[in-house]
């Protein structure tokens, strides 16, 4: 039973039985190294040229290093006390640009970094967990359900923002934990599909409601009220929501940050994992009361956010492969990058602040339209 | 925590799984008894099904499809239960294993499996060392050497930099074994191991399942393909309306009024080309 004795055994058998079998090896070799060139594009890791393996080896540090930048950067664009750039050393000598920057702006970006890094790690924990791309981070009703809940209060003249991100975090759970339930009563399909199915009736359902509450809205004080926060911002973010929001959102990184090798086992047939020893439909659960809490919880505060837990981790997968250990962080820094130089264009863009879900909608869905037309959408197989 | 695992055979864990003495040799590695099972009560799929594979053995399940081949081996991995009977893994019962310790005992590769990424082959051979990682922890060097050691065993080796979706339909059974070596547990249940593959890819799974069987893997597998179960040897079995039909020695598989029998279709037994 030692190592040596198995290497040895197949190859023995091989080769006694003559050259029929090299050949035939021979020639999927030269095959798959035809095939090989031909996908180089969307296999950038398979070539291992030394642009992609360098890329791989140090892209977490780049995205670190891209992500303080911009953070460094961001933090003196906007409109004060003129469009454009403020000079740093007006944060010693005017106190209003001192009071902007640290109590306004400040919070506001790590609000951002923290909702990118939210929505980029459970959008890839989510896609691989249910071994689907094309899974989004608000999926299993989340996100109308949140947007359902500020609705409500808004609907019920209940202008204070904790109360509102009260009643959106309290639908979001709600419309997940309807949808875990739904699942487990479907008479129709495996786990996965029962779940994504699950996500999509109870996110039309919520969707729906959420439309009865705009029609029943008044149209002139609270229709844009609603409209406003469905479409997501991070102007309500500040310290105190923060800090509220900051203890929820890091535990559900970290429980995804920990499960980023297990996502892997997660993302194989059901039946495979079972065989090396894990409970799929257990830990599948994990991951996706953990993505729903933390997505769940910023978007109370922040609205709906949209594309951002749907694209990232597409790019990040095309870039170096689909291993979590490498997806979930950098799909997690990316999505910090890209909510964060969204925020900063839809502040600082217009004279008026752009909804930030039109920025990202709108980059998303570019990039998503780019991704596919280069076929770096892998559905292998 | 990983030094107290105790799991046995397999390639990596060969130095601390010879614990199981040759006083295991006589009882039988996995035993099945009256095993029943059905969906509904008007489709039993299994009926009274007992079986024994004694350890270092191969056995070849055959039968028509519908016969209930995969539930049966659904049943012997302890990914479903039986309404009825009992499986005995090593002389205790399957259930009182728990998940983990069953996976360092038996490894199952489904004919079919989803593949929704495009891994890097090392990535997915490494998958298979879960039983004997931590539930949080990363694969380290040891699990490297030990996927490394499983795909060099199969004559895999210059395929690790790899990805799955590249490799031709061959090449991806035998990473899927490898796979399945790397998990090191000593009985490998296989459904349709070369289904659907060409001609040399079909001879060299059997090769590969061949020299796994000189060096004591207890294999079962379930096959259409009568030439390779007398080829592979050890025992066979077939079956039909989810009852045994016939057992024997897997050279018992020449006769053909046996097979007519148990098929249900009349069976020649002219010369014709097979890679078997």
């Amino acid at each position: 039973m030692s190592s040596s004795k198995v290497e040895k055994e197949p190859k023995g058998a091989q080769g006694s039985e003559g050259t029929k079998e090299s050949e035939g090896a021979q020639r999927s070799g030269q095959a798959q190294l035809a095939k090989g060139a031909t996908r180089s594009d969307w296999a950038l890791r398979s070539g291992g040229t030394a642009r992609s393996a360098w890329a791989h080896r140090h892209l977490s540090a780049l995205l670190v290093g891209l992500l303080l930048i911009v953070f460094a950067l961001a933090l003196f664009i906007g409109r004060y006390p003129k469009p454009g750039f403020l000079n740093p050393a007006a944060l010693v000598s005017d106190p209003l640009a001192r009071q902007i920057v640290l109590n306004s702006r400040l919070p506001r970006m790590l609000g951002a970094v923290l909702l990118g890094l939210v929505l980029g790690g459970a959008g890839a924990s989510l896609q691989a967990v249910f071994g689907n791309p094309l899974v989004d981070a608000g999926f299993l009703g989340v996100s109308q359900g949140a947007a359902f809940g500020a609705a409500v209060a808004l609907v019920l003249g209940l202008r204070a923002y904790s109360l509102i991100a009260v009643l959106a975090f309290g639908m979001a759970v709600l419309a997940l934990a309807l949808s875990l339930w739904l699942a487990e009563r479907f008479r129709y399909g495996g786990q996965i599909l029962r779940l994504i199915l699950a996500g999509l009736a109870v996110s039309a359902f919520f969707s729906s409601l959420l439309a009865m509450m705009k029609y029943v809205a008044d149209p002139l004080s609270q229709l844009p009220d609603i409209v406003f926060w469905t479409m997501g911002s991070m102007v309500p973010m500040g310290w105190k929501r923060l800090e509220s929001s900051a203890p929820i959102a890091l535990a559900a990184l970290a429980v995804l940050y920990a499960m980023r090798w297990r996502v892997n086992l997660l993302s194989l047939d059901d039946t495979v994992s079972h065989s090396l020893g894990i409970r799929p439909g257990v830990e599948r659960k994990i991951v996706s009361v953990a993505a729903a809490a933390g997505v769940g919880v910023m978007t109370a505060v922040c609205g709906v956010v949209g594309w951002v837990g749907l694209v990232v981790p597409q790019i990040v997968r095309a870039i170096d492969g689909p291993d979590g250990r490498s997806v979930l962080p950098r799909s997690m820094l990316g999505g910090a990058i890209f909510v964060l130089v969204s925020d900063t264009l839809a502040r600082s863009l217009f004279s008026g602040e752009i909804p930030l879900g039109i920025v990202t909608s709108l980059f998303g869905a570019l990039s998503f339209a780019i991704l596919l037309t280069m076929r770096k959408v892998e559905l292998a197989r | 925590m990983k030094t107290k695992l105790q799991p046995i055979g397999g390639i990596a864990d060969s130095a601390t799984g010879t614990a199981t003495g040759t006083e295991d040799q006589a009882t039988p590695i996995l035993q099945a008894s009256e095993l029943s099972f059905g969906w509904s009560a008007e489709r039993q799929v299994l009926d009274s099904i007992s079986l024994e594979i004694a350890r270092g053995q191969t056995l070849a399940i055959l039968g028509p499809n519908g016969a209930g081949k995969t539930t049966l081996l659904s049943i012997l991995t302890g990914k479903l239960a039986p309404l009825r009977g009992q499986v005995v893994l090593e002389g205790h019962p399957l259930s009182d294993y728990s998940a983990r310790e069953r996976a360092w005992r038996i490894a199952f590769l489904p004919q079919l499996e989803k593949l929704p990424f495009n891994y890097r082959v090392l990535d997915f051979v490494l998958m298979g060392r879960t039983p004997h990682m931590e539930a949080l922890a990363l694969p380290g060097t040891e699990d490297e050497k030990a996927a490394r050691d499983a795909l060099d065993s199969l004559g895999m080796a210059s395929f690790e930099e790899r990805n799955i979706g590249e490799l031709s339909g061959g090449e991806f059974q035998l990473v899927r074994i490898a796979r399945c070596l790397a998990q090191g547990a000593s009985i490998l249940v296989l459904d349709e191991p070369v289904s659907m593959l060409d001609p040399a890819h079909a001879r060299q799974i059997a090769d590969a399942l061949a020299g796994l069987a000189t060096v004591g893997k207890t294999i079962i597998y379930t096959t259409h393909d009568i030439g390779l179960g007398i080829f592979l040897g050890g025992r066979a079995l077939i079956l039909a309306q989810g009852r045994v039909q016939w057992e024997g020695e897997s050279s018992g598989l020449r006769d053909a009024e046996m097979l007519a029998r148990a098929f249900g279709i009349t069976f020649s037994m002219r010369e014709m080309p097979s890679v078997f």
